[in-house]
Order: structure tokens, then sequence, then C-alpha cells
């Protein structure tokens, strides 16, 4: 079993010095110089190409930055929600501008005003303003002013107060409670 | 605002020139490994030095991130065994392919020497039947005399899966050379 063994790590032994030896290949001396001057020949895009790919990559950052800060500020601006009253209006109530007829709803009306705004922003304010009061608020807003009133200019005269009479009060005989009554 | 950029810019060179430095300290210590590497598997120094320089030039793009020198000789046999592997399949010349190394020992006379010859063209056939993961484990241990640890760090595996690919490999070998 020993012998068998030894005879094993020995072939194994003798194997692996083969390997070696057919390994033991030395590059020319020219190698390292040819790498050399291949590197040398090729552009540093090595060197560059991080620095190219670190600026590319901040400025696709900083978009992505810019869309998403800018993004809240355009479903708050009033500028978006005006036209949402403006349409549930038209839709609920004739305008004054667009004089009533059948077709007023169809959408192949070319006056008919189309809001740009996306149908998240279309929808939230429908369900949260009831058209009718939106459309009585714009209606409100539309109407002429009255001119400013001066208060102060107007004069109010006292008048007399009416002349107090004194009418009594009536009276009541108190009640007499018997033993037998509740009986 | 200039005086600063300046500054920058002497910085940017100085860290490329150590960079550059190196790599050069790489270069000079991996270029026999990435040589044999490839010769294990092209059998032709010619190839096996264009695939190396190959492999170094890949490397060099890429040196940035394998500064690390474990890393650095890792990642260099693999692409060198990918690309000697490539080579070869690509490669109509193989009729062309060196029996044996240039430089042997064990060649004192001219019968010695082919028997050596045969001998080592029979190895080669052994070792190119064999699969690529014991491949490999065979070519790095025969080279430059790795021991299993290091063939571990090279091939990032732990040490006893190489011992047993060794072991395995030792066996088919002795299986085809008979």
């Amino acid at each position: 079993m020993k012998a068998d063994q030894m005879t094993s790590s020995r072939s194994d032994t003798s194997l692996d010095r083969e390997i070696e030896a057919m390994l033991a290949v030395e590059p020319s001396p020219e190698f390292v110089s040819r790498v050399r001057k291949r590197i040398a020949e090729a552009p540093l895009s090595g060197w560059t190409m991080g620095w190219t790919s670190l600026a590319a990559g901040s400025v696709v950052v900083a978009v992505v930055v810019a869309v998403v800060i800018s993004r809240p500020h355009e479903v708050v601006q009033p500028e978006a929600m005006m036209p949402v009253a403006r349409t549930s209006m038209q839709a609920d109530t004739p305008s004054d501008d667009v004089p009533a007829s059948p077709n007023l709803n169809s959408s192949k009306s070319p006056e008919r005003y189309k809001p740009e705004v996306s149908k998240a922003i279309v929808r939230e304010p429908q369900m949260l303003i009831n058209p009718k009061e939106a459309a009585a608020i714009r209606r409100f807003l539309a109407s002429p002013q009255p001119e400013r009133v001066e208060l102060s200019l107007i004069k109010i005269e006292p008048q007399p107060l009416p002349e107090f009479t004194f009418t009594p009060l009536p009276t009541f005989d108190p009640m007499v409670v018997l033993q037998g009554d509740f009986k | 605002m200039h005086e600063y950029t300046e500054r920058l810019d002497a910085t940017a060179f100085s860290m490329e020139q150590d960079l550059q430095r190196e790599f050069e300290a790489r270069l000079i210590e991996s270029s026999t490994l990435a040589f044999r590497v490839a010769y294990s598997v092209l059998r032709n120094s010619e190839n096996a030095e264009d695939v190396a320089q190959e492999a170094f030039a890949k490397s060099y793009s890429s040196f940035r991130r394998l500064r690390d020198r474990d890393r650095f000789r890792r990642w260099l046999v693999r692409i060198t065994w990918r690309l000697a592997i490539n080579r070869l399949r690509s490669d109509r010349r193989r009729s062309l392919r060196e029996a044996v190394p240039v430089e042997t020992s064990i060649t004192p006379t001219p019968v010695q020497s082919i028997i050596a010859q045969e001998r080592a063209a029979q190895l080669w056939r052994a070792i190119d039947a064999l699969p690529d993961k014991l491949r490999i484990v065979v070519v790095l241990a025969g080279i430059e005399e790795h021991d299993i640890r290091e063939v571990a760090t090279l091939l990032r595996l732990p040490e006893g899966t190489v011992k047993s690919r060794l072991f395995l490999a030792r066996q088919r070998l002795k299986e085809l050379m008979q």
C-alpha cells in the first residue's frame, strides 16, 4: 500500500516537473518593450475614459435632478389649474365666448380649448372641485366688478324710536290641591 | 484661479505618472506569467506574445481599477486565457505550432531529445484534452512553480477546490498518457 502511494507521488512529481519544463518558455527580450510601445502608441483612452465617463455621468445626473425638481412646480402652478376649471365649466355650462351648439362637447370642434396638461393633473381637481362651483366662481370673476363705494360719504339720519307702551302682564290665582284629588 | 488650475493639472499629471509607474512594475512582474498562460494554449511563442501583448493593452485601459496586485494578476490570467482560446479557435495556422518548447533542460543527447519531444507532444495532447477548469489549474501550477495558494488566489477559488482539481487533472493525465 505504502509502495503504491510512493510510486504514485513520485509519478505526480515527475509529471509536475515535466509540465513545468514544458512551460518554462521565456518570451523574447523585446516582448516587454513591444508592450510598452503598443501602450504608448494607443491613445490614453484608459486614463481619459474615466474622466469623460465621469463627466457624462454627472451631466446625466444633473439633467435628471433638474427634471425631478422642476416637476412638482408644474403641478402646483395656478396656470396649470386654471384650464382645468375652464374645461369643467365648459363641460357643464355653455361658455359666453362660444355659442351653445349641439357640437360643443364634441372633440371635433376646432375652437374648443384644449389644455396642455397631463391627465393626472386634469383628473385630480375634478374630484376636488365641483364643476358647478368652479363655473360659478369663474363667472363671478369674469363679471364686471362694481366701482369702489366710499362708505364715509353715506350719511344715515337717526330714526326716532317707536313709542313704548306698557301692557300689564296677566295674573293667575294660586292652585289649591286637596287630599282626595289623586285617589 | 489660474494657480489653482495649474496645481490641479500638476496633481493629475503626478497621479498619472504614479499609475504609469505602477503599471510598469506590474508589466515587468507579470509579463512571463501572461506569456506562459498564452503559450500553454497556443504552443507558439509568436502568437503567445501577441496575445499577451493584447492582454496587457486591455489591462492598461482598465488599470485604474486593477491597481491591486492580486486583482491585476487574476484579471490578466483570465483575459489572457480567454484571448488565447479565442485566438486558437480562429487560428488557421495550427499546423505551425511548435511541438516543444525551445529551451528544455531534459535534452542531453539527440536520442533522448527525440524521446523527450515525443513525450512532451503526448503530454500537451493530454493537457489539451482536459476540461478548461482542470487545464487552467494544471497550467498555473506548472508556471513559475506556483503553489496551491497562489493558484487559488489567481483563480479566486478555495484552496481545497484547487487541490481536488489538481488531483483530478493528474489522474486524467496519467490515464491519457498510458
